[in-house]
């Protein structure tokens, strides 16, 4: 039996590529290398990819054009890496079209109807009006073409809590999703449509496999740096962070500001980084601002250790998993996250309310905090969850269950 | 939300910077005062000055009252709404001024706490004086004629006195107006009402219906009527529910010459004193009935009460706050610029 992977694979710049890489490395080691000659890889890639590197070698990744009813065998499985931006388009489609073997969704984004919207408004991937009502109608029932129409009058917030999974939970025989929170979701948002397939939790794979990175020494006058890593989009607050690094510096004196930094780390589009940087120049903290634009992981991984405070707050959306997240919580740096939704499941430093005037006061009480311990040389107080929910189980645990199951 | 009563003074701005003949006034008059100091005493006419305050040159001081957007969450809260929105843009301004604000002052510890969360970096606490409200020689004497014809001599006495602000009368109606109605704990008291808050108060009673005879709405009344009132008052009261800051009230209360009921809200910035002869701090539920037990048959005990406890009040009084503040380090640093 083939598993086939349907993923945006490195160096698509998403968060689903990374975390197809780690998961592969996961299944290598807990299932022993012979695991990759059962595992096939399709992305949107051309023929010359070079293949995804593994820790057992490199593994071809075959071209979704060549994705047919042939392509798969009785027996094998698909597991659809499922978000919602367009690197995820091509999946989305296949899913409309059906594939010839059972299929495992992966949910890495609880939100994706604004994504099949747009594509099947543009007719791409073979998406058009009956896939945008699909994605709908178990969620929605009679409302769907109301929603459909009043969708664009929505308030952000409420555009934002929409699903839209009918094309994965129609196709899938197993869902698999990293939080207790977007499995509740998964199973009472519907009213309509046929009984939903299980719908596991696993946990992310390892960000760097069995043993992360060393942590270097910390170069003499480092200063006291916090950031924001990942895509930089509204949802992730960085306006706040702005508003709350600024104040923070205000209290600080001059010699001290000078030790401090704070940095995105991530890709940027050029209007919100002329808007951020604008925000900060504003507040007066624009020389100790760091916008580094998108970097390869390797430079991810060095910013990610001279880090003394992550911030990786989310609201209103709240994903379903965070690649940055987990990779910081592996690499052992302090992170701060929203009290909200999936994330409330996470272990870290602290669980920030998201009621904006409280959100600001609370991020501002822990980057002080934070500081005075980096001033004293002690160390983050060790991260706890904000949730009693279990701890989930590994990919690998979840998949070989879904794996029984399909016999 | 513009139309939302309690966005009132986030359009007040707006109202001016929409007017240009008011905003022109306006920059006339700061460019006339060209200010060394701007002083502020409530964050929502910020926007207009704050152009001005671009100028390191110009010292900005925010002397609060509230931590005005947690005041108007709880007050929001209490009136069983929520509008995030103008929460939201409340505390967005507010942060604004504390950001620019060369010193923050705050009026009890818990606010100078609150502004410190916000980013404050330079936070001083004086907190609300007052003056005795009775007058030490007979100028109140026609006055007390006046109200003693009005009131039943047998029936004890309450004193109130505040501004037509929410807090005020919601407090004021919950815990006793609504007690004081046939039937209820307060029932055989009468009540001095002075202020803005007997417009609610009118307000309340017109849609009510009926009679409240035992209370004595006053409006707004004069040094001499208002002596009057907390010379006669068995009691004076601070049925307080909601709000920041230390109550202007509550220092004014204590340097009285009657008992002291307030709600551990009104209080604020007063714990320390509320175990002083004649004050009692009862919680809000059980107000009316705190009242209604206590024992006020002796006149001359409540006055003798009230004159033990003037040495442990007497920091209350607005000379004494004020000379505690001029020696404050960073307030004596604003005002040798004012001057």
């Amino acid at each position: 039996m083939r598993l086939h992977l349907l993923s945006p694979v490195p160096p698509a710049p998403t968060g689903t590529a990374d975390y197809l890489r780690q998961l592969v490395d996961d299944l290598i080691t807990a299932r022993g290398p012979e695991v990759v000659s059962r595992l096939v890889l399709w992305d949107e890639v051309g023929p010359d990819h070079p293949g995804l590197m593994t820790r057992a070698g490199q593994l071809p990744v075959r071209p979704a054009a060549g994705l047919n009813a042939q392509a798969m065998a009785p027996g094998d499985l698909a597991v659809v890496f499922l978000a919602a931006n367009t690197f995820h388009g091509w999946i989305w489609g296949a899913l409309a079209r059906g594939l010839p073997v059972p299929v495992i969704a992966v949910i890495h984004d609880l939100s994706t109807y604004p994504l099949i919207r747009s594509l099947a408004r543009k007719r791409l991937y073979g998406l058009g009006p009956a896939e945008e009502k699909a994605a709908l109608v178990d969620e929605h029932g009679a409302g769907t073409a109301r929603l459909i129409a009043g969708f664009d009058d929505l308030p952000e917030t409420g555009r934002y809590f929409i699903l839209g999974l009918g094309l994965a939970t129609r196709q899938a025989s197993g869902l698999i999703v990293h939080s207790h929170y977007a499995r509740l979701r998964l199973m009472t948002e519907r009213i309509a449509g046929a009984p939903l397939s299980p719908v596991r939790v696993a946990r992310h794979p390892a960000p760097f496999g069995p043993s992360p990175p060393p942590v270097p020494p910390r170069e003499a006058g480092a200063p006291f740096t916090v950031g924001s890593v990942g895509f930089f989009n509204p949802t992730k607050r960085n306006h706040v962070l702005i508003d709350a690094f600024a104040a923070f510096l205000r209290g600080l004196p001059a010699e001290d500001q000078a030790a401090t930094q704070l940095v995105f780390v991530g890709a940027i589009d050029a209007e919100q980084r002329r808007a951020a940087a604008a925000r900060a120049a504003d507040a007066g903290i624009g020389d100790r601002v760091t916008f580094t634009g998108y970097v390869d992981e390797e430079t991810l991984t060095a910013w990610q250790q001279r880090l003394d405070l992550q911030v990786n707050l989310r609201f209103p959306s709240c994903g379903e998993t965070s690649g940055t997240l987990a990779r910081a919580q592996a690499l052992g740096i302090p992170v701060v996250v929203s009290d909200f939704a999936a994330f409330r499941e996470e272990a870290a430093l602290a669980h920030l309310p998201v009621d904006p005037p409280e959100e600001f006061e609370a991020l501002l009480a822990v980057i002080r905090a934070r500081h005075a311990d980096w001033r004293a040389g002690r160390p983050a107080p060790a991260p706890r969850r904000a949730s009693t929910a279990p701890e989930p189980e590994s990919f690998d645990a979840v998949l070989a269950a879904f794996e029984r199951d399909l016999g | 939300m513009t139309a939302d009563p309690h966005a009132f003074e986030l359009r007040l701005a707006d109202a001016v910077r929409r007017d240009p003949a008011l905003r022109h006034r306006l920059a006339a008059r700061l460019e006339m005062l060209a200010p060394d100091v701007i002083w502020c005493e409530q964050p929502f006419l910020w926007p207009l000055v704050a152009p001005l305050a671009e100028s390191k040159a110009i010292t900005v001081v925010y002397s609060g009252h509230n931590v005005e957007w947690r005041a108007r969450r709880e007050l929001l809260a209490r009136l069983g709404r929520t509008a995030p929105a103008i929460v939201e843009r409340l505390a967005t301004l507010e942060r604004a001024l504390i950001a620019r604000a060369d010193l923050v002052i705050g009026c009890s510890e818990a606010d100078a706490a609150g502004y410190r969360a916000m980013g404050a970096t330079s936070v001083a606490l004086v907190p609300n004086g007052a003056d005795p409200p009775v007058a030490g020689d007979n100028s109140d004497a026609a006055a007390l004629a006046r109200l003693q014809a009005r009131l039943d001599p047998g029936l004890p006495v309450l004193a109130f006195i505040g501004a037509d602000y929410l807090p005020n009368w919601i407090g004021l109606r919950d815990l006793v107006v609504t007690s004081m109605a046939p039937g209820g704990a307060l029932a055989g008291f009468q009540l001095l009402l002075m202020g803005e808050v007997c417009r609610p108060y009118a307000d309340w009673l017109r849609q009510r219906g009926g009679a409240m005879p035992q209370i004595h709405a006053l409006g707004r009344v004069d040094a001499a009527t208002r002596s009057a009132a907390f010379r006669l008052a068995d009691v004076a009261i601070l049925p307080l529910t909601t709000g920041g800051g230390t109550s202007l009230k509550t220092a004014e209360a204590l340097l009285g010459m009657s008992e002291v009921v307030g709600t551990p809200i009104a209080f604020r910035g007063h714990k320390e004193r509320t175990g002083a002869p004649g004050v009692h701090c009862v919680a809000p539920d059980a107000f009316a009935a705190g009242l209604a037990a206590l024992d006020l048959t002796d006149r001359d005990a409540i006055r003798a009460r009230a004159g033990a406890r003037r040495p442990e009040v007497a920091g209350c009084s607005w000379d004494a706050v004020l000379a505690a503040a001029a020696a404050d380090p960073a307030i004596g640093a604003v005002l040798r610029v004012a001057r």
